[in-house]
């Protein structure tokens, strides 16, 4: 009878726990009733955009808040081959752009590298913060980026959201993982 | 190749001014801290965090960094330093007592006795209109390539606050058990 990773110990079968997988194709996508038991989150990205550009922007929220309120906000470092940068968005109603991804118009095939971290997802005394590392080379063009999104909340994280500019180009693949800490 | 947890240790209420992550096991290929802090200091100041390995706090670290504060990219180094960067933390008052520092430090190749070790960390506070973001590298490089049996992470000011938590793994070659 095969084991069930979640409910063995970290120390023998993993801390990286696989929780959901998804293949989206619509504008946006969502992970929900995320279990309570990690220490952390890690979803891992590899997304494109039907979008008509080169490129184009990942947005995220949490607990169904997505297009209300004012309790997000992002600072984030780019490098483009050419020149770094760095700008912040303050009192969003979603997190946009913490990560990227090519659009319709970029070499077909290529998609973006995307990793996010939610560190203490599940703590109720502490704002939630998601680290992004985000890349895409196209050959003479592409980005490298790290942001930092905060959700000003101290609700345990219970769904994510992540939306695109048009919709999810086929192809595109989504994992959420959990990550146990000692004891768990 | 999987991960396993080492030690975790959670700030309470009083408060902590060093981590220390002892007696590491051999036993793996690569190590990787996963923390959430913020220190006790009652102001925003920005100040880096430090590492020293095995008690090592000779002239011996260095290190090369990217930096962002949502206006500016910049790089910053240290060079023969008594102590590694691995990121930036914040006192206090930075946001909201309910907003802390996110980082993630991999240390590869941690038990080599003829590598110098190599840390590759990313960094992040976001604080709705200030806050930063950090990616660096950083070297030990003691005469003599030892492997890391110890981890001491001080508070920059005062102490870590109730709420920080650093959460070591080891990250091995091999499947986990009936992965």
């Amino acid at each position: 009878m095969p084991v069930s990773l979640a409910s063995a110990p970290a120390t023998t079968h993993g801390a990286v726990v696989p929780i959901a997988y998804s293949t989206p194709t619509g504008n946006s996508f969502s992970f929900t009733n995320i279990p309570q038991t990690y220490q952390d989150l890690m979803v891992v990205l590899y997304p494109r955009d039907t979008y008509a550009a080169t490129y184009t922007g990942i947005s995220m929220g949490f607990n169904g808040e997505f297009g209300s309120g004012t309790n997000y906000s992002l600072t984030r470092l780019r490098g483009d081959g050419s020149a770094a940068d760095s700008n912040r968005a303050s009192s969003q109603s979603y997190i946009p752009d913490i990560g990227f991804m090519p659009g319709a118009s970029a070499t077909s095939g290529i998609f973006g590298a995307n990793t996010f971290h939610v560190l203490n997802y599940a703590n109720t005394s502490t704002n939630k913060t998601v680290l992004c590392r985000s890349a895409s080379d196209r050959n003479g063009a592409g980005w490298t980026i790290l942001s930092v999104g905060l959700w000003r909340s101290t609700a345990a994280i219970t769904s994510m959201l992540f939306a695109s500019t048009t919709a999810f180009a086929s192809g595109t693949t989504a994992a959420l993982y959990g990550i146990r800490t000692v004891g768990q | 190749m999987s991960m396993i947890p080492i030690a975790s240790t959670v700030v309470g209420a009083g408060g902590t001014a060093t981590i220390t992550f002892s007696n590491i096991p051999s036993t793996f290929t690569h190590l990787q801290l996963r923390y959430f802090c913020k220190d006790t200091a009652v102001n925003s100041n920005l100040y880096y965090m430090t590492a020293t390995f095995n008690s090592d706090t000779g002239s011996n670290y260095s290190s090369h960094g990217l930096t962002a504060d949502g206006a500016t990219a910049g790089s910053a180094a240290q060079t023969s330093a008594s102590s590694m960067r691995i990121g930036l933390t914040a006192g206090a008052s930075l946001q909201s007592t309910s907003t802390f520092v996110t980082g993630i430090v991999d240390i590869l190749d941690y038990t080599s006795t003829n590598k110098n070790k190599t840390v590759r960390s990313i960094n992040g506070i976001d604080a709705n209109g200030s806050g930063w973001v950090y990616f660096l590298s950083s070297l030990w490089f003691n005469s003599t390539p030892a492997a890391i049996t110890t981890i001491t992470i001080p508070a920059a000011v005062t102490n870590f606050a109730q709420y920080s938590r650093f959460d070591l793994y080891g990250i091995t070659n091999s499947p986990a058990t009936g992965a």
